[in-house]
């Protein structure tokens, strides 16, 4: 029986983040592919009762729920391999700021951008626009967010390099630009580089079906 | 010395819950009242991202976001512990401090009803606060709902905090106010109810 299970989808971001920081501390785990919009598994809605999500750890039989909380578990259990957070509590302050910037703020906000229309996107496109301002003078001179090497903070803003990327396409809409975000635009090649994560992202052919497929029905149901 | 500053404001139930860690903590910190209508230059220079309180300045460097500052209060000073060093049980405290930070957007009474239902069965159970015996982090995240709740219920008109539908949260409120550090620093009952009528006042009068 593996002692580490992850029950996750093989589209989601913060699925992912979770499989790049377990194979960044070398664990071994057995990933189950659940297919969260069609069915929930009985053993899922065991271990997630509450919100009934991936991704879902279970270490020794036990679950933990909400991928950034699963990202420090991860980096306090197994210590060995690079920290996914610094040591220092002030830096940590910050990755936990900007992880808590990314998730409740970027990834809805951007999300929104692609899949609303009229008024609504326009005024999306208009805050997503200032928050990667934001972050693009946060990355300042780095590389990356966590500094030379990928941190916490790179791994949470998965969306932003890939999914984001191929939506914005689909959707039609040029807001993140190399032009228009040219640190973005690097950290993203850079990122998107890295061995952990190019080896662990969804196909993009995969993926990009999958939206374009999810963008006609959405078109077909607001047509009626 | 060093020298903790908090930016805060009344009655925030944001920046009670750093009054109370530091409270429980036992240190020494100046608080400043920010008024949220007029943002100080302070506030402004020490949140430029969201411009929010509350904010912690230690030696002159601040962090902002208060389950933020609650980790950083907790590794930087380690006596009177207000997470468990089970690195589960952490992640579980943890856990349901998202949840209340998510959970704050429930505006519909059935919904908010549900979500209570929720903590009342998975996250408190049949302890006495959230993670145990002692008070830690998800109780102070959870403090709005010691607090403010009846607060919040009277002046709306709408009772959604049953005691009779949630036996262990009223309990937990009850042993929540009693606790002896954090009793002597909660907001006064009546101040606030004028201070959330007021404003209703003013919000009825809009429209």
């Amino acid at each position: 029986m593996a002692e580490v299970k992850l029950f996750g989808n093989w589209g989601s971001p913060f699925s992912r983040r979770v499989e790049v920081a377990l194979k960044l501390k070398g664990v071994e785990y057995e990933f189950i592919d659940e297919d969260v919009y069609n069915y929930k598994s009985p053993l899922l809605l065991k271990y997630n009762p509450v919100h009934k999500k991936v991704p879902v750890l279970v270490h020794n039989g036990k679950p933990i729920c909400e991928s950034l909380v699963i990202l420090e578990y991860v980096d306090e259990t197994w210590e060995k391999g690079p920290s996914l957070l610094p040591k220092d509590p002030y830096e940590r302050a910050l990755v936990r700021f900007w992880t808590k910037f990314l998730d409740e703020k970027c990834v809805p906000t951007l999300w929104k951008t692609c899949w609303s229309i009229g008024e609504e996107q326009e005024k999306a496109k208009e805050e997503s626009t200032e928050l990667l301002n934001i972050l693009e003078g946060t990355l300042s001179d780095k590389k990356f967010f966590g500094g030379d090497s990928i941190g916490m903070v790179d791994i949470v803003a998965n969306f932003i390099s890939y999914w984001f990327i191929i939506l914005q396409e689909l959707a039609g809409l040029q807001v993140l630009t190399k032009e228009k975000f040219p640190k973005l635009g690097a950290w993203i090649d850079d990122y998107l580089n890295c061995n952990i994560i190019k080896e662990n992202l969804p196909p993009k052919d995969k993926l990009t079906a999958y939206f374009r497929a999810r963008f006609e029905a959405a078109a077909a149901a607001t047509a009626k | 010395m060093e020298e903790i500053k908090l930016l805060g404001a009344w009655p925030s139930p944001y920046s009670y819950r750093i009054i109370w860690a530091l409270k429980l903590k036992g240190l020494n910190y100046e608080y400043i009242e920010e008024d949220l209508s007029n943002k100080s230059d302070m506030l402004l220079q020490h949140n430029p991202v969201h411009k929010k309180i509350p904010v912690l300045i230690h030696d002159g460097r601040s962090i902002a976001e208060s389950t933020v500052i609650l980790e950083y209060i907790e590794e930087t000073w380690p006596q009177n512990p207000l997470l468990p060093s089970d690195s589960h049980e952490k992640a579980i405290a943890r856990f349901w401090m998202k949840f209340v930070e998510d959970k704050e957007q429930e505006k519909a009474v059935e919904e908010a009803k549900q979500q209570l239902k929720i903590v009342e069965e998975h996250g408190l159970g049949d302890k006495k606060f959230f993670c145990g015996n002692n008070i830690g982090l998800t109780d102070i995240a959870f403090g709005w709902m010691a607090v403010w709740n009846d607060v919040i219920e009277e002046t709306v008109g709408v009772k959604i905090m049953e005691a009779n539908d949630f036996p262990r949260l009223h309990a937990w409120v009850k042993n929540f106010k009693e606790h002896p550090v954090l009793k002597d620093n909660l907001p006064d009952r009546n101040e606030m109810l004028a201070y959330y009528m007021h404003k209703r006042d003013i919000l009825l009068a809009r429209t």
